[in-house]
């Protein structure tokens, strides 16, 4: 093998991909060739670097940030009590974390709102998540959805307000909500929770133009832009 | 009343996608960091990939292999979304390289012990290469931090990125010659 041979395999020998005959061949020049042994160093001492690159440690409380908890968690707190501290109220899985502390420093009561603003065509069927966190069984919880005139929840038509009660579980808890816009219009959805006289609500202005939606594949994501995930996390750290 | 509530899927799902996900996260973080090259970003990518796999726990726990499954969609969601965005270029600060965190030091020096001379050339070197990466081409810089950076076979990268083995190593190779050109001429 020849250096203009040696140069050629230098790449593939980097991603560990020669074997056999033509590495023996390979690792036969090197060690006589030195001026062929000195670049398989420097390129050796790249890949050391680039696999040495530091990475940031991943945050201690990401897990909770991204809304992912442990399966169970129990408490004794009276019921209004933990709806007031210890609910968090998430768009999409975003980490609206309201946690006693937090809820007592800033000051927030439990008639608390959380806003957000999407964007769902005209005509267009996407099923909106909300994600409700609770660190702890929740029973009998009244759930309100208030739907804006222009929009239709799927298997409800022209109601636009449904209500119900349910249990939350200790973690998160998500609500699909299949909806169509039926003309332009913009307006708020509200899903308000309630248990013994306290509230939470969540608002989420949905904005539906009044071009159709382009031709093509549309997916899932129209609802749920960049831009809202970001004002979210911006107030969630403000 | 009884249809609305079959739209009401409570927390089992969600607490079984913290179950499956929670082993992964810490090896998706590196490589949505690698990627984005911004902790931030890094976050915001996991949130949508978070958010995107609500609908799909059933399918996440039928895979033998979770983690190359779910590091593809996360590339996707990347090449879809962030790396289209155009962001700023990564800041040296939010690499951690004026971290006082001594955990994140060890980080960069790995398990062994050096003088303090020397962990200050490691902390150029990072500093320089890292400058270097963010400069080459996005397709190259993607395979080149997956490879090299955290350690994907091209075999694994195959599937991961659903590129042919040829396409694969022309990136590859292209983006280490590139490197090459920048660390040498003197840019960094």
């Amino acid at each position: 093998m020849n250096c203009e041979h040696t140069n050629k395999l230098m790449q593939e020998w980097l991603d560990g991909s020669l074997a056999g005959q033509p590495l023996a061949k390979f690792q036969q020049h090197l060690q006589g060739c030195a001026n062929c042994a000195a670049k398989a160093q420097e390129w050796q001492a790249l890949q050391a670097g680039l696999r040495n690159l530091p990475a940031p440690a991943v945050p201690a409380d990401l897990n909770r940030r991204l809304g992912l908890v442990p399966a169970v968690r129990k408490t004794h707190k009276a019921l209004p009590m933990a709806l007031a501290a210890s609910l968090l109220l998430a768009l999409v899985g975003l980490p609206w974390m309201l946690s006693q502390d937090d809820s007592v420093s800033r000051g927030y009561d439990a008639s608390e709102t959380v806003t957000a603003q999407v964007q769902l065509p005209l005509h267009a069927s996407e099923t909106l998540q909300l994600v409700v966190s609770s660190a702890s069984d929740l029973k009998q919880i009244q759930l309100t959805l208030e739907l804006p005139p222009h929009l239709e929840l799927k298997g409800f038509p022209k109601q636009h307000i449904v209500s119900w009660k349910t249990d939350f579980l200790a973690g998160n808890n998500r609500l699909s909500l299949p909806l169509t816009a039926k003309r332009a219009g913009s307006g708020e959805l509200i899903a308000r929770i309630q248990i013994a006289g306290k509230s939470k609500e969540l608002r989420v202005r949905i904005n539906t133009p009044q071009e159709p939606p382009r031709q093509g594949r549309r997916d899932s994501k129209t609802l749920f832009t960049l831009a809202t995930l970001q004002t979210i996390r911006s107030n969630y750290y403000a | 009343m009884a249809a609305i509530l079959t739209l009401w899927q409570n927390s089992s799902g969600a607490n079984e996608l913290s179950t499956l996900l929670q082993p992964h996260i810490p090896h998706l973080y590196r490589v949505a960091f690698r990627l984005t090259r911004s902790e931030a970003d890094a976050e915001d990518l996991l949130q949508e990939l978070v958010i995107k796999l609500y609908a799909r726990v059933d399918e996440i726990a039928e895979l033998d292999k979770p983690a190359i499954w779910l590091t593809r969609v996360l590339y996707r969601m990347y090449v879809d979304s962030h790396r289209r965005s155009a962001r700023r270029p990564v800041l040296e600060s939010e690499l951690g390289f004026e971290s006082a965190d001594p955990a994140f030091i060890d980080g960069i020096v790995g398990q062994e012990s050096l003088q303090p001379e020397r962990l200050t050339e490691r902390h150029l070197e990072a500093r320089r290469l890292q400058a270097a990466l963010n400069q080459i081409n996005p397709d190259q810089r993607d395979v080149v931090v997956l490879h090299d950076v955290e350690g994907y076979r091209l075999t694994e990268l195959e599937d991961l990125l659903s590129l042919p083995s040829g396409t694969l190593k022309s990136r590859l190779h292209r983006g280490r010659r590139r490197l090459r050109e920048l660390l040498s001429d003197g840019t960094f």
